[in-house]
């Protein structure tokens, strides 16, 4: 480690409670000062409470380049990217990926624009960057294609509360309810977005029902990207008589969320794009078999320890959740693997290989 | 540090069993299901459930965007007197243009 540099401050362009990236950022903070270091958080958009721990980036305080390093969260194109790139201080990235344009635009324009304007600053920051993090390997090969010279993986600071607190009892009761009444209960976890893909699952579900459990429901928790696609999912829900077998109760605190993982019978994932997806390994941590669309950074996160879909029409989703919960002996061994899997990614393991990357990333030879 | 290509840590040593069989049955209950539940036909039926739905879900911001922008320039030309019957008489044109393109109103869904 530099004998002269003692501050490593973060950048962001948005921070807000039950949030992977910003939770990452907390704990990267926490770690940062574990290991002697000065570290402040500076957000563009702080949301609701964030209050007392992270400064607008307007007030980030300039610093010879030898006394600081500056980290920047990167998971959109904002401004903030201009404000690291102005900055006198050595730099240090963490890619948390950006969607492709492409799958959010037409749901919310301005989104669009961001996530271009993101990976056209992480081709110009590439060259200011001598040392850049990912949280997955398929992110670390995307940072390497933009022209970053050193890319390495870290896995995301998970917040273990979500895995290993005790499940809502009222939750927990009312989701047992439900389930007395026969039928399985699909889950999945993440913000109702587009490139999510909750509609496919909407679709799937639909197909299991008429093909094996007409009783069989579908939780989609998480925060909504916007109303649009919410209303969407809800709209296409409601026509095709699902209405009151999907449900969407928002983002729920830490332990609602491991009620609805303990009472779930199978996590299904068809998103379009993942750059880690945090998740699979609370499902897995959860004990709690997964079935994911093979894409992106999905199969890295998962490994073998579940079914990697090579497609994702109705009837082969169907058709995969049906096998896998008919064939006890399989998905008990998923179940184990998965549970010896999330193990890898815990926020232990994630430390420690935090602590690893920072340590050379601010040795002499970066400097 | 892991080196690059070493980045995913590699998986746990827990037997496994019964996942290549397990791919092979799906592949053939996908196909028997294509076969004698979910044809083709429902495939198309669902995607343009969700188009009609994503259409509506898209167009329902845009109408209350302009339906402000309304309501402010009819706030500066109608004269106060007229405005009752103007609410009916728009009330009427909502709800035939809402019957025609047959926009639903988003129901709160309940947790």
């Amino acid at each position: 480690m530099s004998t002269r540099t003692r501050r490593v401050d973060q950048v962001i362009p948005s921070i807000i409670e039950h949030d992977a990236v910003s939770n990452h950022t907390f704990e990267a903070q926490r770690l940062l000062r574990e290991l002697g270091f000065e570290s402040e958080i500076y957000a563009r958009i702080l949301g609701p409470g964030v209050e007392g721990r992270v400064r607008p980036i307007g007030q980030l305080p300039e610093y010879a380049s030898s006394e600081r390093w500056l980290l920047y969260q990167c998971s959109i194109g904002s401004p903030v990217a201009d404000a690291f790139a102005a900055d006198p201080g050595r730099k240090l990235l963490a890619y948390h990926n950006i969607t492709p344009a492409e799958l959010v635009e037409r749901w919310i324009p301005p989104l669009g624009e961001e996530s271009r304007l993101g990976r056209q600053q992480l081709v110009d920051l590439a060259p200011l960057v001598p040392f850049a993090i990912a949280d997955s390997e398929f992110n670390a090969a995307e940072l390497r294609d933009f022209g970053f010279a050193r890319a390495e993986v870290v896995s995301v600071l998970i917040e273990s509360a979500n895995l290993a607190m005790v499940a809502d009892s009222a939750s927990l009761d009312r989701l047992e309810l439900a389930k007395s009444d026969g039928g399985s209960d699909w889950l999945f976890v993440g913000q109702v977005a587009p490139h999510k893909a909750q509609h496919d699952l909407v679709a799937a579900l639909a197909c299991y029902r008429k093909a094996y459990e007409d009783r069989a429901r579908l939780h989609l928790v998480g925060r909504p990207m916007g109303s649009a696609y919410l209303d969407s999912v809800s709209r296409f829900a409601d026509s095709l008589d699902l209405d009151s077998a999907v449900e969407l109760p928002g983002s729920v605190p830490a332990p609602e969320l491991c009620a609805y993982y303990e009472s779930a019978d199978v996590f299904v994932c068809l998103s379009h794009h993942e750059g880690f997806c945090v998740p699979i390994v609370e499902a897995m941590a959860r004990g709690l078999s997964v079935v994911a669309a093979d894409v992106a950074a999905v199969p890295g996160t998962l490994g073998d320890a579940g079914v990697l879909l090579k497609r994702r029409d109705p009837a082969y989703v169907a058709a995969a959740v049906h096998e896998l919960l008919e064939d006890r002996a399989t998905r008990a061994s998923l179940v184990r693997r998965g549970l010896e899997r999330a193990k890898l990614f815990s926020l232990d393991a994630a430390r420690e290989s935090f602590r690893r990357a920072i340590t050379e990333a601010v040795s002499d030879s970066y400097a | 540090m892991p080196g690059e290509g070493q980045a995913v840590p590699s998986s746990p040593n827990v037997p496994l069993s019964g996942l290549p069989a397990l791919m092979e049955r799906i592949d053939s209950e996908a196909a028997r299901l294509r076969d004698l539940v979910w044809s083709a036909e429902d495939d198309v039926r669902v995607e343009l459930a969700y188009e009609q739905a994503a259409a509506s879900a898209l167009r329902a911001p845009l109408l209350a965007e302009r339906s402000v922008a309304l309501r402010r320039v009819a706030k500066r030309v109608i004269p106060k007197a007229l405005v009752p019957a103007t609410r009916r008489a728009v009330g009427v044109v909502d709800g035939l243009s809402r019957w025609v393109s047959g926009v639903r109103r988003a129901r709160p869904r309940s947790s």
